[in-house]
């Protein structure tokens, strides 16, 4: 403890590549590229990432004939990111749906059409590879669940749109079958009645998105991709076996059993098909922003001598599209818009974080969704 | 909003809670600590958060996450983090009545779980930078904006919208938009309409929720 | 449709899924022979596309997309102490059940292990997760040969040492995977449900499997060395 130690000790201040930088401090990171007016992906503040569309290739009714039960896909490359929807379809007994032979006839009347109970949803199950086997995240929970109550509130999908007008499978004696279908043909009309049937069903969509590299938020891209899957969507037309019609009288009296209604399956025809009929002009993509306090200490200090820094001074930027892991880390205060490329917003969700968000910039990014809109709307 | 009941310190087991009930939505928020986290929820800077949503009926699906979600990222922004380092709040939230088609909507039962949740908070004596209030608004076809809508009047609206806002400076003062989940079909001047009353309403709703915190302290300093 | 599942939204329990009547099943199985012939020829590949992932790859034929990601090697949970690195794969399909993905991945883990040189990686765990994006061939035995493939490219993507490149034939619903050259046989895989073969028919199929390995293996290595 006499002894004083009299040499100097140089301190060296410790310095990172930028990539590394990165790494260990998200935030200065980014701080550091925004003062310098580009992000740590070197897009501009405003700047989306460009889209590119791989049309429908994996169902049944796309580019090549498949065998699959794929009835609408979309493959969506934005970035890094990659998100493949696929849509699949499924049969259900509407009495589930509606209650009651009468609530089904008030749907078709136009007066009720604002009323959001006539309209559905694709039942959307997300799924985020990130390298780990096992149960959903709760990333990919709020992910499927925000897409369905935004689907069903954009008003997208009416219920009378899924609806089945089964046709009916007749043998004839030499063992051909023939499908007739009431609404083709008119003189099979009579044969026809003979077979109606009280019972109705719907079509189920389901959607199954799955997203590969994913290096940000995925909301706006997995729902982009649905909106263009939705719209690649074929149903088959349904037909009702001859013989499970006639079993019809026999089911009635037997009760509810529902080993007996498995005769009664309806199936689906593997040539004819029509087009998902969807509310079109509530078609609408998603983008997504954030807001971030420009932190004046973070400049670097060649930028700082120059200009004289007030240091109350607080300035909030707006980004779009916020990609990789310092923005998304560092960036809490995040908008997310559906709109179309008129300007009708079909939903606007803002979490609120330190960054204020100022009318300027939410009037700014709903501008910019409308434009980000009318891009994606062209590219089909 | 004249018929709101609200009961703080309706639980005796737990640290705050509230009773909070609107004309339709009612619900029941736990608050339990600071206390001793597990060891992956612990946070090295600041309280972390358990955060669960009970359904009024059934087992939580999807949805309760996804509402469980955006509780989260509202309330972590109004509680001062810091002073309490590795420790832990459990908030739950018990929806008694949902109010709405569960099927269809959960914006009411997130408002009200946001502002059982600020009550609870105080009643927990956990330290606050600002309280989030919020409301739920309609946007009728007739362009007309409802507060706090029935859930006939959803169903049948343009545009449904719940607004938290996070209040500082004794409530006078609106820091930020804490919480915007707008549904439907609507364009931005409906938008901003909506901002502009539903700030005017939270004014006035915290102006009720300080008068009662007021006088649930006034009660105990007398006793 | 599991109603126990609820962390997803998998829409209302009555519903079946949409079953479609086959009539022209038989028309396309004659198409499908043909193309099967010229397989070999129409195959692309890709790899480095998963950017979260330390190595990828897409190998494509005319009725089967893979998509291979490698993520490793990195720790396990487990607290023993390994020597050699632990191989999973995970099969991700919508058509096939997982039993027989299960046994499929099981295969492949074992003929893998022959040539990914597990002692260079101790404590260490490799997953590898197969996507099939495209899955039109009814056979499983028709994606060993692509699955092989693309578990190659996906592991020298990760920068992963392998000490031998091997490759997958299927012939008659055979698949048969080579190492060395041709000189070792790393695995042998029929489907339950093709027909039975007595030895002297599996010894005439190796041998022609023999004879092809050495094209789909040069293959592989032009396109890695072209990367």
């Amino acid at each position: 403890m006499t002894d004083i130690v009299e040499d100097t000790i140089d301190i060296h201040p410790v310095s990172f590549a930028p990539e590394v930088l990165a790494r260990i401090s998200p935030e200065l990171s980014l701080q550091r590229h925004l003062s310098l007016g580009f992000r740590p992906s070197l897009k501009g503040f405003e700047e989306f990432r460009e889209v590119e569309l791989n049309e429908d290739h994996l169902s049944r009714y796309g580019v090549e004939h498949k065998d699959n039960s794929i009835i609408g896909s979309n493959v969506l490359k934005c970035g890094k990111t990659f998100v493949v929807t696929t849509i699949t379809g499924g049969i259900i007994e509407d009495s589930t749906i509606y209650k009651n032979e009468e609530n089904e006839l008030i749907s078709l009347d136009d007066t009720k059409k604002t009323d959001l109970t006539n309209y559905t949803s694709v039942f959307p199950v997300v799924e985020v590879e990130r390298g780990r086997a096992g149960a959903c995240t709760d990333e990919e929970m709020t992910l499927s669940q925000k897409i369905y109550d935004s689907m069903l509130h954009s008003k997208l999908l009416p219920k009378s749109s899924l609806k089945i007008e089964p046709g009916i499978r007749i043998t004839d004696d030499d063992g051909t079958m023939e499908i007739i279908y009431s609404d083709e043909s008119k003189q099979h009309s009579a044969e026809e009645n003979s077979f109606k049937t009280n019972r109705k069903w719907s079509y189920l969509l389901y959607a199954k998105i799955k997203v590969f590299s994913r290096t940000g938020p995925v909301f706006d891209l997995c729902w982009n991709s649905l909106m263009y899957a939705l719209q690649s969507v074929k149903l088959p037309r349904a037909f009702i076996d001859e013989r499970a019609t006639d079993l019809k009288m026999t089911i009635r009296t037997r009760g509810r059993s529902a080993t007996v209604k498995e005769t009664y399956d309806i199936l689906s025809d593997s040539s004819k098909q029509y087009p998902l009929n969807l509310n079109k002009e509530n078609i609408a993509f998603a983008s997504n922003y954030g807001t971030i306090t420009l932190d004046s200490e973070a400049k670097l200090t060649e930028e700082a001598d120059e200009e004289d820094i007030d240091m109350d001074a607080v300035e909030t930027i707006l980004l779009a599209d916020l990609d990789t892991e310092s923005e998304e880390t560092s960036v809490n205060t995040t908008l997310s818009i559906i709109s179309n490329d008129k300007g009708d917003l079909k939903h606007v969700s803002i979490l609120g974080g330190d960054a204020n968000i100022s009318p300027d910039n939410l009037r700014k990014s709903i501008l910019l969704a409308q434009q980000r809109a009318k891009d994606l709307k062209d590219k089909l | 909003m004249e018929d709101l009941e609200i009961e703080t310190g309706y639980l005796s087991q737990v640290d705050g809670s509230t009773h909070y009930k609107t004309s339709s939505t009612t619900v029941l928020c736990s608050i339990t600590g600071p206390i001793e986290p597990k060891s992956r929820q612990e946070l090295p800077t600041k309280l972390a958060f358990e955060l669960i949503v009970r359904p009024a009926m059934g087992v939580p699906t999807t949805r309760e996450v996804a509402i469980q979600d955006k509780l989260n990222s509202v309330l972590k922004q109004i509680v001062v983090g810091y002073l309490y380092p590795r420790q832990l709040c459990q908030i739950t939230f018990q929806i008694l009545e949902a109010g709405e088609n569960v099927e269809l909507f959960d914006v009411k039962e997130i408002i009200s779980c946001v502002n059982a949740a600020t009550l609870a908070f105080i009643d927990a004596a956990i330290a606050l930078q600002s309280m989030a209030v919020g409301v739920v608004i309609a946007v009728t076809y007739g362009d007309e904006l409802i507060i706090d809508p029935s859930n006939e009047i959803m169903q049948n609206s343009k545009s449904v919208h719940g607004l938290v806002l996070e209040l500082v400076d004794g409530s006078q003062v609106v820091k930020n938009v804490l919480l915007l989940d707008s549904n439907g079909d609507f364009d931005e001047s409906t938008l901003f309409k909506v901002l502009q009353v539903g700030e005017e309403n939270i004014l006035k709703l915290s102006k009720q929720f300080r008068k009662l915190v007021e006088t649930k302290i006034q009660k105990s300093l007398n006793n | 449709m599991n109603v126990q599942d609820r962390r997803r939204i998998l829409g209302p329990a009555g519903a079946k899924p949409l079953v479609f009547a086959n009539a022209e099943a038989k028309e396309d199985k004659t198409v499908k022979e043909e193309t099967q012939l010229n397989k070999n020829l129409s195959i692309s590949l890709q790899r480095g596309i998963i950017s979260n992932a330390n190595g990828s790859s897409i190998v494509e034929t005319s009725g089967i997309s893979l998509l291979t990601s490698v993520y490793g090697p990195r720790s396990t949970r487990s607290m023993s102490f390994e020597p050699r690195a632990t191989l999973n794969i995970i099969l991700q399909s919508n058509k096939f059940d997982t039993s027989n993905l299960k046994e499929i991945s099981n295969f492949l883990i074992s003929v893998l292990q022959c040539c990914v040189c597990l002692e260079k990686y101790p404590k260490s765990g490799i997953d590898l997760f197969i996507n099939f994006n495209i899955e039109d061939e009814d056979e499983l035995v028709q994606y060993i040969p692509i699955m092989i493939m693309s578990c190659m490219i996906a592991l020298m993507d990760a920068d992963i040492e392998v000490s031998d490149i091997i490759g997958g034939l299927t012939i008659d619903h055979t698949a048969v995977c080579l190492g060395q050259n041709g000189d070792q046989l790393l695995g042998l895989w029929k489907d339950p449900s093709s027909d039975e073969q007595d030895a002297l028919v599996l010894n005439e199929t190796i041998a022609k499997c023999q004879e092809q390995y050495s094209s789909s293996r040069q293959q592989l290595i032009e396109f890695i060395s072209n990367c």
